[in-house]
């Protein structure tokens, strides 16, 4: 039985070095193919945002509307770099201690939509501050963002939908830019 | 014995089972991973059909992350959007959020002819003796993507004078000018819940996403319909908008937009004297044209011999109403008196 075994295994054997050759070779080409396109339409196939893509993206917005330095390379900054560059524009909280791989929720994501549009609605918000919870509250009022759990972890093409109505929102507040 | 045999037998057919089901498993692993824009692409080019000619899409204005993709000679290319671009139907434009892209779409007749529009530069007055061109130097719409927005143009062309454009596109916000012509030009916008249709008009916004559904905002006129299983009708009338969810729909509805602006354009609707025909208000349109024949339409002088001997009768108007051939309740809310019928 082990002298008829050899045969079917020496043939899946050089089967499976043939596909993963092939299969590696196909992944290559295709990286090489995203890696020229925006890297938002990575962050578009992710089933759940991370906490870095919701930073960069919003680093990449904020350098776009010219909030910082346009020479930044936002994609290659690190995690650390790119939160100090948020908390320096007032779209992170200082106190917020997020590992990069952990998911993007909702109220993070409304939180920092909210400050980017230095939204504060209320008199207890402007004096002390936004909250996440009532930052999705106030984002979901303004139709910014859907309805659903405030600890939900959003998905890619979520993450970048409401980035393109906070765009829209600043174009709508500043039409020379349009 | 019989045990004996059968678990020889068993021990044979397992390996050759197993081996396979390594194999597909390994293809399955190497193979499947996120999809990739070479998944996304269409099989090839897209094919224009016979008598037709494809149209120019030239890139009027971009700003931010813009990408087309293309796919040529079975390998999918990626460049960078400029105003030198040239897209053709087939590409893939992939845009990054906070990007502006204006495509115009252009016959080639017209585009040969070196008309490119110069928006930011101020022309000179050229006084023409004819009247100028009303097909606005060739180009037979206009597409502006706006924010994230993934559009593959997947028809360009023209045939007949009509001209055929489709945009699939699975997210973005999308504002599109088509112009009218004679033949009403086929201009779509697809996403994987809606499709969009405009004849003739604009689009003032549409924006699709994955959260929120498709939601269109309407143009000064025009009206939306809904096609559902129980048939064509009418969701929201100009400067309203309409929306149709994410969630499963039952109906399996498509949402289709046809915008007549021919027909509201060549009416002719007297709201009175101080109102002009552009300050005419098209979202009370159809409450005006619903009205029926009132009794004062009796006044109206063309075959209504009672009216012709009043107005012969030389007697002076009361403003009672003439309760006994014309009585009351013109047309238009008159009281019965010749003047308040306005026809």
């Amino acid at each position: 039985m082990t002298t008829r075994m050899n045969g079917p295994l020496a043939i899946a054997a050089c089967g499976l070095l043939a596909v993963s050759l092939t299969a590696g070779g196909q992944n290559a080409r295709r990286d090489q193919a995203d890696a020229r396109l925006p890297a938002s339409v990575t962050v578009s196939r992710k089933p759940r945002a991370k906490i870095i893509d919701g930073y960069r993206a919003m680093a990449r917005l904020a350098r776009q509307h010219g909030r910082i330095d346009r020479q930044l390379d936002v994609d290659e900054m690190s995690f650390a770099d790119l939160r100090s560059t948020l908390v320096r524009e007032g779209v992170v909280d200082d106190g917020w201690g997020f590992i990069p791989m952990a998911g993007l929720k909702r109220d993070v994501l409304a939180y920092m939509a909210a400050s980017y549009l230095d939204i504060r609605p209320g008199l207890l918000t402007s004096i002390f501050g936004m909250t996440r919870r009532y930052s999705y509250r106030e984002m979901h009022h303004r139709g910014l963002m859907v309805q659903g759990q405030p600890r939900q972890v959003v998905s890619g093409s979520e993450l970048l939908s409401v980035l393109t109505r906070v765009a829209a929102e600043v174009d709508r507040r500043d039409p020379d830019r349009q | 014995m019989f045990h004996r045999q059968q678990t020889t037998r068993t021990g044979s057919r397992y390996p050759a089972i197993g081996i396979a089901c390594l194999l597909v498993a390994a293809y399955g692993a190497f193979t499947s991973g996120p999809t990739t824009i070479r998944a996304q692409q269409p099989s090839g080019p897209a094919v224009v059909p016979k008598g037709a000619q494809p149209l120019l899409i030239a890139v009027s204005q971009v700003s931010g992350d813009v990408t087309y993709t293309r796919r040529v000679n079975n390998r999918t290319r990626v460049r960078t959007v400029t105003l030198a671009s040239k897209l053709q139907a087939g590409d893939t434009v992939h845009m990054d959020v906070g990007a502006r892209c204006l495509l115009l779409f252009r016959n080639a007749g017209k585009a040969a002819a070196n008309l490119a529009p110069a928006f930011d530069a101020i022309r000179p007055i050229a006084f023409r003796p004819e009247a100028p061109a009303t097909d606005g130097d060739g180009v037979v719409a206009a597409v502006l993507l706006r924010g994230y927005s993934e559009a593959s143009i997947a028809m360009a062309f023209e045939r007949n004078q009509a001209a055929t454009i489709q945009i699939d596109m699975p997210q973005g916000v999308a504002r599109a000018g088509v112009v009218p012509t004679a033949i009403k030009p086929r201009f779509r916008i697809r996403s994987p819940r809606t499709v969009v249709a405009v004849r003739g008009t604009e689009i003032r916004e549409l924006e699709i996403s994955v959260d929120r559904g498709d939601i269109l905002s309407m143009g000064r006129t025009g009206v939306v319909a809904a096609n559902v299983r129980s048939g064509l009708y009418r969701s929201a009338q100009s400067e309203q908008g309409t929306r149709k969810g994410t969630g499963t729909d039952r109906r399996s509805s498509r949402l289709v937009r046809a915008i007549m602006d021919l027909t509201i354009r060549t009416r002719v609707v007297l709201a009175g004297p101080h109102k002009g025909r552009i300050e005419f208000d098209q979202a009370k349109r159809e409450s005006r044209d619903a009205q029926s024949f009132g009794k004062g339409d009796r006044l109206k002088p063309n075959g209504n011999p009672k009216f012709q001997n009043f107005i012969n009768s030389n007697k002076p108007n009361d403003g009672t109403g003439r309760a006994d051939s014309t009585g009351g309740g013109g047309g238009g809310g008159g009281d019965g008196t010749i003047d308040g019928d306005g026809g």
